[in-house]
């Protein structure tokens, strides 16, 4: 087959580097081309396009003040020399749309993003359409490939025995919230009207009031409505008239680690928005994060429903409508551990189309309010649930942010990913790159951020074979109100988590930490345009940790055995953790009382 | 009929142009055709990102766009004809409107697929087609038989500098058809009394090729024809050459008036046509589109090195200036409104009342 003729012009002395790549990436790729000097007047590049028997011309210009004419001028110039009935002619370069190649008079446009697949392909004839490379993002396990087998004798019996403890402690057992997943599973199965009625009949009677008044009497809580159809509609058409998936790879090379950001700003709505946008950026998943009032009522509401404070009202609806409209390779998580509603959570969780849940026995019951036995139920009723709709779950460690040790908060991230693997679950541990209290009082990472975070995942790597997936966000405490400052910090934390092969990551906005109130989408920008650059720049090299972390490595070791010994110790784990083994008053983890004297 | 609107540079009023032309056609019972050569009829500017005016279509009117570009459109159309003409944003097809409204218009973006595309049209029973330009872009414009000229602040602020383009434009346009009828020759030809000698070949007739062939001129020559694309450098090349030659009376022909308009700057081939004009040799063409009229559009986008924002020319004196200097209707549309500028391209066109 004869081989293609292809005259490659800059129009730009300056910016002559990405055709000059084309060129090269068409010559290994067989094409007879020919590269012009970038100086030449436009009717000498006419006369040598006219002169040769070129199949394509590719011509590379920025787009600028005046140069849309100098374009214009040179399509014409083309056309009635009659070079235009042979050849096509392409253009490439900066801010170049397909709308404005179409209008400029050419035959194809490729801008910055364009890869050289894409002009080889248009080249080769094999599309009609621009952006047809598009990434094919398959929906990514993270859970993938490990066996959740302990490494550690010593600490595999105390996990042993500590879940043996919590199921039976835990059997026979019940709560207002394992009552109602129950009802509810029963309600999306059983559709026939009477015995619905009954259903709901049975679930309100085990919600609270404010929960009762919005089926009832339609009476919201303060601050929630229904999203109206109009805003529905609105939503849909908007995202209808996107073009083709095409992400920015946020790795340098590849598919680890995931990179996942927070939804929860309340309206579903613009957490779409948002989402969209964060997609395009290359993100690979979002957590979906409640309103912290939701935690303290037994009960969820229904419907797609929009909430004017933080955090997105957990209802099938909402679920429903973010899974529905994310890319399919999108993994949508949602938390479930916090408050009264962790069982619940699950089933509309998996009823909506999410992939996975956050649940966190420990944590939930330290940091974030709920009492330890309720949890404790619900909690296993959850992971139960969790294995029965293989749903993967996430145990942030984020009560070391309330000053517990990391070594205590690790102990109960293993305490959640054993009793996960007993009930057939896919659990992921989710230890903090942070600089938290506990660090900050004993300086722990006075000399660098590194060998202290490093040592977390070198510790529980050296414990149990199970996926890490570093949060929650990373860089927590270390952000300022500083834009520049938050992207930079969030970045070398990401190039870390790169260098430690953790699977996968959750970062912050570069507003989140001090936005008091929603952020923007802007700030989600800067810290993913932090990342890109930090892994580009960090490739395939790794972070060098000191000696030091070695033996940090040992000493965290150590103690999350001591304190697994410890709590094995105890009668059960919510004795275990009412008696701060897991962290104490001193650490500043106080046990919740959401939901105290209910589990009977 | 084929009414070309064209433009000296990007935002000189293209679009307003041809949206008068399609209000007033319609207001007279007609049913113009629209098709264009680029991409027209977005919200905002693909460079400047400035609202632009939108093209209104009407019920049974018919057009051309491309099939990225009809979701894009709030008229409802009706796909008549895949036309096998691509463009960046897909193949053009030509399309009823079913019911009005605002319409992206693409079309075919090179000479030979615009004249396929316009006689498909004509096909289907258009008699009256607009061609809606593209920037300053003007080779496929040769397909019109009349073209429309936009030119404004867009062009240049220099109100002085628009006139001199605008005549050396006009003076490109006066030249009339060649008697004789060179259509199927490519190449530069040389032809006297008694034998005819061909040159190069190419349809780009550098200056090389011009000197090349000027060096072979034979006894009794009668005329030089130029079929291809000439550069002002060739027609200064040609002006040197028959200085010094004995070239009354004989007949300089090119292929047509927009292929001299790309040969260079205008003022520079007006000037050069002027000196072979006073050279006593006559300037014809192969194929010839009649200039209409000018429509001259005091808005400019002002750019700050950064943005760009909406600036105007003072329309009554630039129009005045204009109008003054050239025998070329000159017509703001916005002010005026459309029906001199349609009698200046459709003629006098009955009004038909069953619409």
């Amino acid at each position: 087959m004869k081989k293609k003729r292809i005259l490659c012009v800059p129009l730009d002395p300056v910016h002559d580097v990405g055709i000059k790549i084309i060129r090269n990436a068409l010559a290994t790729r067989g094409f007879d081309t020919e590269l012009l000097s970038p100086d030449l007047p436009m009717e000498e590049i006419v006369r040598r396009a006219a002169a040769g028997s070129y199949d394509d011309i590719l011509v590379s210009r920025t787009l600028g003040y005046g140069v849309a004419e100098l374009l214009g001028r040179l399509v014409d110039l083309l056309d009635a020399s009659g070079v235009r009935d042979r050849s096509r002619v392409i253009l490439g370069g900066k801010a170049i749309t397909s709308e404005l190649a179409a209008e400029l008079g050419f035959d194809r446009g490729f801008d910055e993003h364009s890869h050289v697949e894409d002009i080889v392909a248009f080249i080769e004839g094999k599309s009609s359409r621009n952006h047809v490379a598009v990434v094919e993002k398959k929906k990514p396990d993270i859970t993938a490939g490990y066996s959740y087998g302990v490494h550690d004798r010593r600490i595999e019996t105390a996990l042993d025995e500590i879940v043996e403890k919590l199921l039976r402690w835990s059997e026979g057992k019940s709560s207002p919230g394992v009552q109602r997943a129950r009802l509810r599973q029963e309600m999306f199965s059983d559709a026939s009207g009477s015995r619905k009625e009954a259903l709901l009949d049975e679930y309100l009677s085990l919600s609270d009031g404010v929960i009762v008044d919005a089926f009832r009497r339609n009476v919201m809580p303060k601050g929630v409505r229904n999203v109206s159809q109009g805003e529905l509609q609105a939503l849909r058409e908007m995202l209808k008239e996107r073009s083709a998936f095409r992400p920015v790879t946020l790795r340098h090379s590849g598919d680890r680690p995931l990179i996942f950001k927070f939804l929860g700003s309340g309206c579903p709505v613009m957490d779409l928005v948002h989402a969209k946008v964060c997609e395009r950026w290359g993100v690979d998943g979002f957590l979906l994060i409640n309103p912290s009032w939701e935690a303290r009522y037994e009960g969820l509401l229904e419907g797609a429903l929009t909430h004017q404070n933080d955090g997105t009202v957990t209802s099938a609806e909402n679920i429903r409508l973010v899974r529905e409209l994310l890319e399919p390779s999108t993994l949508l998580t949602v938390r479930a551990h916090r408050g009264l509603n962790t069982p619940e959570t699950v089933v509309l969780a998996s009823h909506g189309g999410a992939d996975m849940t956050k649940i966190d026995l420990v944590y939930g019951s330290l940091g974030a309010g709920t009492d330890p036995a309720r949890l404790a139920v619900d909690g296993v009723e959850a992971i139960r649930l969790a294995a029965r709709f293989k749903m993967p779950f996430d145990i942030p460690g984020n009560d070391e942010l309330s000053g517990v040790p990391a070594w205590k908060t690790l102990a109960g991230l293993l305490i959640n990913v054993h009793l996960g693997t007993r009930l057939g679950a896919r659990p992921i541990l989710k230890p903090l790159f942070c600089y938290g209290p506990h660090i900050v009082i004993n300086g722990l990472m006075r000399q660098t951020f590194v060998d202290y975070n490093a040592a977390k995942i070198r510790a529980l790597r050296a414990i149990v074979d199970c996926p890490i997936w570093t949060g929650e966000p990373i860089a927590f405490m270390t952000q300022t109100e500083d834009r520049v400052q938050s992207a930079a910090a969030t970045s070398f934390h990401a190039a870390l988590g790169t260098a430690l092969k953790v699977d996968a990551m959750t970062v912050a906005s570069t507003d989140e930490a001090y936005s008091r109130g929603p952020i923007c989408i802007a700030s989600r920008i800067d810290s993913l345009q932090g990342i890109h650059e930090a892994a580009r720049f960090m490739g395939m090299a790794g972070f060098a940790p000191t000696a030091a972390a070695d033996s940090m490595t040992a000493d965290m070791h150590a103690k999350i055995a001591d304190v697994l010994d410890q709590v094995k110790s105890a009668p059960d784990l919510p004795a275990a953790i009412t008696a701060g083994l897991l962290g104490d008053r001193e650490d500043g983890a106080y046990p919740g009382t959401f939901g105290k004297g209910t589990v009977g | 009929m084929i009414i070309g609107v064209a433009g000296t540079a990007k935002n000189t009023g293209k679009t307003t142009t041809l949206g008068t032309l399609i209000q007033t056609a319609y207001a007279r019972g007609h049913l113009p055709g629209v098709t264009g050569i680029g991409y027209d009829g977005e919200e905002r500017d693909n460079v400047t990102l400035l609202p632009k005016p939108r093209i209104i279509v009407k019920p049974g009117m018919i057009v051309t766009t491309s099939e990225q570009c009809l979701s894009a459109s709030t008229a409802r159309l009706r796909v008549l004809q895949h036309s096998s003409t691509f463009t960046a944003l897909g193949e053009v097809v030509i399309t009823v409107v079913e019911k009005g409204g605002l319409v992206v218009v693409a079309g075919p973006n090179k000479i030979a697929d615009l004249d396929r595309v316009a006689r498909q049209m004509q096909t289907l029973g258009v008699s009256e087609l607009l061609v809606d330009g593209s920037l300053n872009r003007i080779a496929p414009m040769s397909v019109a038989d009349r073209v429309v000229f936009a030119t404004g602040g867009s062009r240049s602020t220099n109100i002085g500098r628009l006139v001199e383009e605008t005549l050396a434009i006009e003076r490109i346009f006066r030249f009339g058809l060649s008697e004789e009828d060179y259509t199927d020759i490519s190449g530069i030809r040389l032809v006297a009394k008694d034998v005819q000698v061909q040159c190069a070949s190419s349809d780009f007739h550098s200056v090389e090729d011009i000197v090349l062939a000027l060096r072979q001129l034979p006894e009794g020559l009668a005329g030089i024809v130029f079929p291809g694309m000439v550069t002002s450098d060739g027609l200064a090349a040609l002006c040197v050459r028959l200085r010094n030659e004995e070239a009354r009376g004989i007949a300089v022909v090119f292929d047509n008036p927009f292929r001299l308009l790309l040969a260079g700057e205008p003022v520079r081939v007006g000037g050069l046509l002027e000196e072979l004009e006073d050279l006593s040799i006559r300037i014809c063409y192969r194929h010839r589109s009649e200039l209409a009229a000018i429509t001259f559009n005091p808005y400019y986008p002002a750019f700050d090195g950064t943005t760009y924002r909406a600036a105007y020319l003072d329309a009554a004196f630039g129009r005045s200036a204009l109008a003054n200097a050239l025998s070329t209707p000159v017509i703001d549309v916005v002010a005026e409104g459309g029906e001199a500028l349609y009698a200046k391209c459709f003629g006098n066109l009955p009004v038909v009342t069953s619409l």
